[in-house]
């Protein structure tokens, strides 16, 4: 199972070769609004696996499908500093991740 | 682990019948085979295979906004742009719809009308030419993919060497709001290599655009004094454009400037196309609801894509792709009673300021009361490495194949191939005679597929893989696609198909190689 669900290993390497400079990130600064919001309360994890497939193919070279991504690995993409996971899984609930990889354990491909 | 023969043999035996055989299945027509509307049609079937779904679309081929900067910069033929409307897998009315009858629910198309439970609008922008003094259309604008597309291209090839490309860059909101700033990047390359004397300028109705920083970065590092941009507060804003006559060149005229220019991009003020313009409001994007893209003044019709008002998400194909998910989802809720789930959605727009340099910028979305809200987003570092740059715009690519195959079901018949013969996959040998086996390796129980690809389109043939008992519930072929429906199925086998979608896009493929000419 591979950790990055958008970055493949070497390529990922490559994007967080960043020695001062970090990318740019906002985030909702009203947290209690988000996780009381409509999604995070009731979390769309098959909806959110639906969004992986615009980025991520089979066919894929740079941006392949990562089979059965745990939570865990889902989780640490936010850490990726730098990473365009980095900027997306930083927007999900810990709900959120955990239904998006219970989704994509049941039906790999939404 | 199952064997592939056990489940074939059990789900032959078991597959239950589709509930609603006999009974009329719900009727959603799509307009428009854009990235929204071919995604829309795609997961509305996904979602609920029982639903009868047609697309409204004039042409065979969606030709592709996303990339066509760089066929403009000579990178890519228009092949790689053109993309074929026939493995979305759903009827096709090959017609121009004209308007929609929301107390009717019908569509009236130049084939005549089509009736509907619930119609999903993704007719994109026109454009608006008013205010703007002038001839403004005779220059290209290249802002829908197409003839407009091979136009500019040209006109760059064709330019005398020197001279001056400006592009006329209107005020926000508009399609792809990064686009005329990855244009000028591209055609930067293209020029710096075939007329390295030019000037770009860029006369912009605004004072600031998406990735601003990124993009001057890019041109410093890349095109250092050839790109000039002008923003609405020193006079960028054009006001007229006047095309070359007799000796008198083109001009692009501003409140305060008139800018000669040798090949002139005019991308005009846009608002939503006019088959949604009938649920604008007045205002030249439609408003829906944030949870259904249900049209705020008329029911039963919903909307995405550029045509809606969907700000903080920008008129992207990525957002469209994402809003037609959610659009579906909701669609298919509400035929059956339920409430539709809340949608999250998400936006990525990769910009390339060479073939070998990219960024991006990123967002996450959810409806909030009527709206829809951004919970995060971010862009690419500025001062990053140039092998970061190289990583991006490779995963820009890669993202237009994921994005092109996820919403026009374009699979490749290579791979295909290998699912036919795969065991654990389609092993479709087992029953049919298969091109390449003697008669030993194949068997017969159903009809030789050498030239199935003759008898079948891409559409029946998807059907006839994913549930071929939705036409004909005396079929013994099991459906590779459906997920329930099951009779005790195996262990962890239960809500999963027997073939991903990906795979199944990957067979039709192939399926429509076979044919007798091949």
């Amino acid at each position: 199972m591979g950790i990055g669900l958008l970055v493949a290993p070497a390529v990922g390497a490559a994007l967080n070769e960043r020695p001062a400079a970090e990318d740019t990130f906002q985030q909702d600064s009203d947290a209690a609004q988000r996780t009381s919001s409509p999604s995070a309360a009731n979390p769309n994890g098959s909806g959110i696996a639906a969004t992986c497939m615009t980025c991520h193919h089979p066919s894929n070279t740079h941006l392949p499908w990562t089979e059965q991504p745990s939570a865990a690995a889902i989780r640490a993409q936010a850490e990726a500093s730098g990473t365009v996971m980095h900027r997306l899984v930083r927007g999900l609930t810990e709900a959120e991740i955990e239904a998006v990889a219970a989704a994509l354990a049941l039906a790999p491909e939404g | 682990m199952l064997s592939r023969r056990r489940l074939l043999a059990t789900a032959g035996a078991g597959l239950a019948a589709p509930a609603v055989i006999g009974a009329a299945r719900p009727q959603v027509v799509v307009v428009g085979g854009g990235f929204g509307g071919a995604t829309c049609a795609r997961y509305l079937s996904h979602y609920d295979p029982r639903l009868d779904v047609t697309l409204i679309d004039p042409t065979a081929t969606f030709v592709s906004c996303p990339m066509s900067n760089r066929v403009i910069a000579g990178q890519l033929d228009m092949s790689a742009i053109s993309i074929p409307l026939d493995h979305v897998g759903t009827a096709h009315v090959r017609a121009a719809a004209v308007a929609v009858d929301a107390e009717r629910r019908l569509v009236s198309t130049t084939a005549g009308p089509v009736p509907y439970d619930r119609v999903v609008l993704a007719p994109g922008i026109e454009f608006r030419y008013d205010g703007i003094d002038g001839e403004p259309h005779r220059f290209p604008h290249a802002w829908q993919a197409g003839a407009q597309t091979i136009a500019l291209r040209d006109a760059l090839r064709g330019m005398r060497q020197g001279g001056v490309f400006a592009i006329a860059v209107p005020d926000n909101p508009y399609r792809c709001p990064p686009g005329p700033y990855e244009r000028a990047s591209l055609v930067a390359q293209f020029l710096a290599r075939h007329n390295p004397r030019t000037k770009i300028l860029i006369l912009d109705a605004k004072d600031d655009f998406t990735k601003r920083t990124l993009f001057q970065e890019a041109w410093q590092t890349l095109y250092p004094g050839m790109i000039e941009w002008i923003p609405r507060s020193d006079s960028g804003a054009v006001v007229a454009a006047q095309p070359s006559r007799g000796g008198t060149p083109a001009r692009f005229i501003t409140d305060f400037d008139e800018h000669r220019v040798d090949v002139g991009n005019f991308i005009p003020p846009q608002r939503a196309a006019a088959i949604a313009r009938a649920f604008d409001g007045g205002r030249g994007w439609c408003e829906v609801d944030a949870h259904t893209f249900e049209s705020q003044l008329a029911p039963g019709v919903h909307i995405i894509g550029d045509a809606i008002n969907a700000a903080p998400m920008p008129k992207s194909a990525f957002a469209a792709n994402n809003q037609a998910k959610a659009c579906a989802a909701a669609i298919v809720a509400l035929l059956a009673d339920r409430a539709p789930p809340a949608p999250l959605m998400m936006n990525t727009c990769y910009s390339l300021a060479a073939d070998d340099y990219g960024f991006s910028v990123s967002g996450v979305y959810e409806a909030r009361g009527d709206a829809i809200a951004e919970r995060a987003n971010g862009q690419s570092a500025l001062g990053a490495p140039r092998s970061t740059r190289q990583a991006e715009a490779r995963y820009a690519m890669d993202w237009m194949n994921a994005i092109t195959r996820d919403a026009f079901g374009v699979g490749d018949a290579r791979r295909g191939r290998e699912v036919a013969s795969d065991r654990e996959r389609g092993d479709c040998a087992i029953c049919h005679e298969l091109p390449g086996l003697d008669a030993s390796a194949h068997g017969d129980v159903g009809p030789s597929l050498t030239q199935v690809g003759d008898r079948l389109d891409a559409r029946a043939l998807r059907q006839r893989v994913a549930d071929p008992r939705r036409d004909n519930p005396a079929s013994i072929m099991p459906a590779y696609a459906k997920r329930t429906g099951f009779h005790q199925p195996a262990p962890g086998r239960a809500g999963r198909s027997v073939l991903r979608r990906s795979e199944l896009d990957d067979l039709t493929a192939y399926l429509a190689t076979l044919r007798g000419d091949g």
